[in-house]
């Protein structure tokens, strides 16, 4: 990373940010952040970043965050989807937005907007030729 | 493990005794650019939303440093080590 804040402040710096790509376009938002045990050192290190609405369920908890994940669940093709996973080596600066190294179409897309895009967007005439 | 697992959760000394509720989790830069968590930020608000004024390069306004530190209440800086880690990993 070339601009980042030091000391990193998880809370403060990471959660709840806009994530940008490379080009500028929105990929999601910091939902929470992996953390990781290094066998090594025996010291925990921050690894990655989380987004996705069932991580964002998971991380409030309670009956919301309950309905947020389980919502996500059912969108997603697969029973238990793994979180939209952006690691740190990917983060070129922390500021207002998380700015990647990557652009989007390098990750994989969020299953709400992929249910979005199948079941409304995609149906719109037209909709195959965004381009022109 | 997330940091969620860490973050509001309550702030226990490794004998399980607790003395507070984790705000937020400091991480330094490694010579080799990786990020190693080395203390949390320890509170007894029930706000754990923090502010940023907090942190020592903030300065001003005045009037909103005070008033956020008077909503916050006092922030202990407690190494990572001294803290109970949640059995997640």
């Amino acid at each position: 990373m070339t601009d980042q804040p030091d000391p990193l402040r998880i809370d403060f710096h990471l959660l709840d940010r806009q994530i940008v790509d490379a080009a500028g376009e929105p990929v999601g938002k910091v939902d929470d952040v992996e953390l990781t045990l290094n066998p090594a050192t025996g010291r925990l290190q921050v690894t990655a970043l989380l987004s996705g609405q069932q991580v964002l369920g998971e991380r409030i908890g309670g009956r919301l965050g309950g309905l947020l994940a389980g919502i996500a669940r059912r969108l997603h093709p697969v029973e238990h989807p793994p979180p939209l996973r952006i690691d740190l080596t990917h983060v070129a600066s922390i500021g207002s937005a998380v700015t990647l190294t990557v652009h989007r179409d390098a990750l994989p897309t969020p299953p709400l907007e992929r249910w979005l895009g199948d079941q409304f967007i995609g149906k719109i005439p037209g909709a195959g030729h965004a381009g022109q | 493990m997330r940091a969620s697992d860490l973050i509001g959760r309550p702030a226990r000394r490794p004998d399980g005794t607790v003395f507070g509720r984790i705000a937020d989790v400091l991480a330094d830069r490694e010579p080799d650019g990786t990020w190693t968590v080395y203390a949390v930020l320890v509170s007894n608000s029930q706000r754990l939303r923090l502010f940023g004024y907090e942190r020592p390069e903030i300065t001003g306004p005045w009037i909103i440093a005070r008033l956020a530190s008077a909503l916050q209440g006092p922030l202990d800086e407690i190494p990572i080590a001294d803290i109970g880690l949640p059995n997640v990993i």
